[in-house]
């Protein structure tokens, strides 16, 4: 079969195979599905050229995320079973399909089909996309697994910041008209068409970088000099393994997906309204704004370099420190900076975006030290699949830390350009004891049951029957 | 089950190879960080 290259027995490295190639091939994948966050280039032009609300079109986007968190929870097990270079293969087809019949609805002024396709069809190439790698970087790197998937993840991050300026300069070369330094420049409808055909073919180009890079190690390989007793000795640190449906019944894994819900609500809730909270904190009484708005949109970039920053060092440190110790970090220091940003915030400029950076590296080291903290408790096994189900807490964030910011700024009273800092103090405090529900669910992990535990003969076969009963 | 480290290589990948791989993916990284940092000076300029 012409595809049979793509199967997970055709993807076994050969000895010598160096497995620094697989977070490069992770970074293909990631660096191009990360575009999900850039959107906010073409919004404006997409509202003018379909002449609907900025709702109707933000729905896309929603639906698209929604789709990342479904698709990774429903298409784990199949992720595991195919291996990652077919998966990544199904990855490149959905994300590239989905900008093109996005761009068919577009030009046909069809908004039923960039919901289709760049929602739903895009979301699911998201979603597959995401966790493809993880547990092959995981088994490649058993010594670093924070490290490995902390670089993978940190091209989620990374894809948004490669996406936003390269989708301006094309759209002002699709539209002589169009300025991307200009806020009130729109690009005109042709020019979006275009953009997403470019990106379509572009990215499914790049993607296939990491379908052919990618391999899986070979049965019992291990790095050279690593002692596997070194890891085990670790708290926390499983030498079982526990399969994906059997995960979602242990108290460990709804305990990890409330640390992973707490930790990206509080974080989403500062990147939702970067922007307008920096200039509201430093409000006058005659409403004008000591920060400008170019440095609020220079704020904003900071968050997006401190949320990819974090992703690498957070999780490569954890490693080191276990994953336990660094999620009290990221949520119990997390309180006290939302803490200090509520209490003193207006205090300075610069402490204000000191303690938004911090909460930022947390919020991006939550994400990228999660599929470690998966391991290290339910092993390697279906670690890939379990990632996909506990996305779905990500997907549920995304909808409650938007709502607790803008519910306490609508009750507020002020309208947007008059809200000052005292508008926000209820939102971050309730972050605050967000942040705590966390750190007590953190602190309630424990080694997962040994019932819970595959049987440790006959690994193989294990495997096979252990996939074949999930689906 | 014997252990198959990466002492036992054969044919061990070429550091070019790697080199070549990681550039492809820094080059649009680089770029993006590049670009945001531009976006970020104001910040620091009171622009």
């Amino acid at each position: 079969m012409a595809l049979s290259f793509l199967d997970r027995e055709h993807t076994v490295a050969p000895p010598g195979y160096s497995r620094w190639l697989i977070p490069p091939a992770a970074l293909a994948v990631h660096l191009c599905i990360g575009q999900a966050y850039a959107t906010s280039v073409y919004k404006n032009s997409l509202v003018e050229h379909f002449d609907t609300s900025n709702t109707a079109i933000g729905i896309i986007f929603s639906i698209a995320i929604v789709m990342l968190g479904v698709s990774a929870a429903v298409m784990g097990t199949w992720v595991e079973r195919v291996g990652p270079r077919m998966a990544m293969f199904a990855s490149a087809c959905f994300w590239a399909s989905g900008f093109l019949v996005g761009a068919i609805g577009i030009a046909t002024e069809q908004l039923w089909l960039v919901y289709l396709g760049y929602g739903f069809i895009g979301g699911i190439g998201l979603g597959i996309g995401y966790i493809s790698p993880v547990s092959t970087l995981i088994k490649w790197f058993p010594d670093r697994p924070g490290l490995a998937t902390g670089m993978a993840i940190m091209g989620f991050g990374g894809g948004a910041l490669v996406a936003s300026p390269l989708s301006g300069q094309l759209l002002s070369r699709y539209d002589g008209g169009f300025d991307p330094t200009e806020p009130g420049s729109i690009a005109a409808g042709s020019a979006v068409v275009l953009l997403f055909v470019t990106l379509g073919i572009g990215y499914f180009l790049f993607m296939l970088l990491g379908v052919f890079t990618v391999k899986v190690p070979a049965e019992g390989w291990t790095p050279e000099g690593f002692d596997p007793s070194t890891v085990q000795r670790k708290t926390l640190v499983t030498t079982a393994n526990v399969s994906a449906s059997n995960a979602i019944k242990t108290p460990q894994f709804w305990l990890l997906w409330t640390v992973l819900l707490c930790n990206v609500t509080a974080g989403i809730g500062i990147l939702e309204q970067a922007s307008p909270m920096i200039q509201d904190f430093f409000r006058d009484a005659e409403g004008n704004s000591a920060v400008a708005a170019a440095a609020a949109g220079g704020f904003v970039g900071l968050l997006s370099i401190a949320n990819m920053a974090g992703r690498f060092i957070w999780s490569s440190t954890s490693d080191y420190t276990g994953r336990k110790p660094i999620y009290m970090l990221y949520l119990g220091v997390g309180m006290a900076m939302y803490f200090c940003l509520a209490s003193f915030g207006t205090s300075s400029t610069l402490l204000f975006v000191l303690l938004a950076v911090v909460i930022l590296t947390f919020y991006g080291g939550g994400f990228a030290t999660v599929p470690a903290y998966l391991r290290d408790l339910f092993g390697t096994f279906q670690v890939g699949a379990i990632h996909g189900r506990l996305l779905t807490a990500w997907s549920l964030a995304g909808i409650a830390g938007p709502l607790i910011i803008n519910g306490f700024l609508d009750a507020s009273g002020g309208e947007p350009g008059t809200l000052t800092a005292g508008d926000y103090r209820p939102a971050l405090f309730t972050m605050v004891g967000v942040l705590a529900v966390g750190f007590v669910a953190n602190l309630l992990i424990r080694p997962v049951a040994s019932r819970f535990h595959e049987p440790e003969s006959d690994e193989p076969a294990r495997e096979s029957v252990g996939v074949a009963r999930e689906d | 089950m014997p252990s198959n480290t990466q002492s036992d290589n054969a044919k061990p990948t070429g550091a070019g190879r790697v080199a070549l791989s990681w550039t492809i993916v820094g080059i649009p990284l680089a770029y993006g960080i590049y670009n945001i940092i531009l976006r970020t000076a104001p910040l620091f300029t009171g622009g």
